[in-house]
């Protein structure tokens, strides 16, 4: 894949329309005919290849680093003492 | 003996409260100070409205709503400062070589773990919270929690297709930003390597 330069053809897709549906496949959101025709391509096209596992690897190392988090206790503990008395009563607010 | 309804909230809330804090970060920009206010307004908020819930269905849908239009509310103001992000950069460089051109070393087994692994957690945040409204919105639903495309358009209450768009867009938006932090932060040199293409 070359950005604005010349493209490649691998199979039915050349790698301008590979790189439309990058997104689409990485969420597994295109029908099956595209999955397979991307699947081509991919095999076939090194640098494709490369610009896929380089995106599929962000997108998981920021889901991954992102749900480290945690909810501090002091703040878990407030919410249990607040919600602890009924919805019906008298809430004191934050 | 039927738990009381302050129970069963409890019971619902618990196990979402770590992602609803970092959701609550990536509206704050990594003030957990803030964040704290945050979800404790939301929790209070569901808390009162429980009585709308409707049993069976996807608390964690219900509670994230709430929490996202508290954030709203509350961050109202910064909401409209200047983006700092452009969300509609139609460069057709792949992420690959725009990351080639400032520098980062991508000849290791995995780049994207190496270079993910250098961003400071606190820069994720801040570059999630750059985003406008509508595109932090389904980041923080994809990538806090994992919901599907249909998943996401209940909790927004929009098209699928709308979650998709957007999706693509801030996905794109956000890691073009992680590359300009990485050069701001020196972890990467942000010179255009020989023949790169950008």
């Amino acid at each position: 894949m070359s950005g604005e330069g010349p493209e490649e053809k691998c199979g039915s897709l050349d790698c301008r329309e590979v790189f439309r549906r990058l997104d689409d496949y990485l969420d597994g959101t295109l029908p099956a005919e595209d999955i397979v025709a991307m699947r081509d391509h991919l095999d076939a096209c090194s640098h494709c290849a490369d610009e896929y596992g380089f995106g599929a690897g962000m997108v998981a190392e920021l889901k991954a680093k992102l749900r480290t988090v945690e909810c501090p206790d002091r703040l878990r503990a407030w919410i249990a003492e607040q919600t602890s008395r009924g919805p019906s009563g008298e809430s004191p607010g934050p | 003996m039927t738990p009381e309804p302050h129970q069963d909230f409890q019971e619902l809330l618990e196990p979402v409260l770590d992602p609803a804090f970092g959701m609550a970060l990536s509206y704050t920009g990594g003030s957990e100070a803030d964040a704290e206010d945050l979800v404790q307004e939301a929790a209070l908020k569901a808390f009162r409205g429980f009585g709308s819930f409707e049993k069976g269905t996807n608390f964690k849908a219900w509670f994230f709503r709430i929490l996202m239009n508290t954030a709203v509310s509350k961050f109202r103001k910064a909401s409209r400062r200047p983006l700092e992000v452009d969300i509609d950069d139609t460069s057709p460089t792949p992420l690959l070589q725009q990351a080639q051109a400032r520098g980062l070393d991508v000849d290791g087994s995995d780049p994207a773990r190496a270079f993910i692994e250098r961003i400071r957690i606190e820069s994720i945040h801040e570059a999630i919270a750059e985003l406008p409204e509508e595109f932090r919105q389904v980041c923080v639903l994809y990538f806090l929690e994992e919901f599907t495309y249909p998943e996401i358009a209940e909790v927004l209450e929009i098209p699928v297709g709308t979650v998709r768009s957007r999706l693509h867009r801030a996905r794109k938006a956000l890691q073009r930003r992680l590359l300009d932090i990485a050069v701001e932060d020196g972890l990467v040199p942000g010179t255009p390597a020989a023949g790169a293409d950008v």
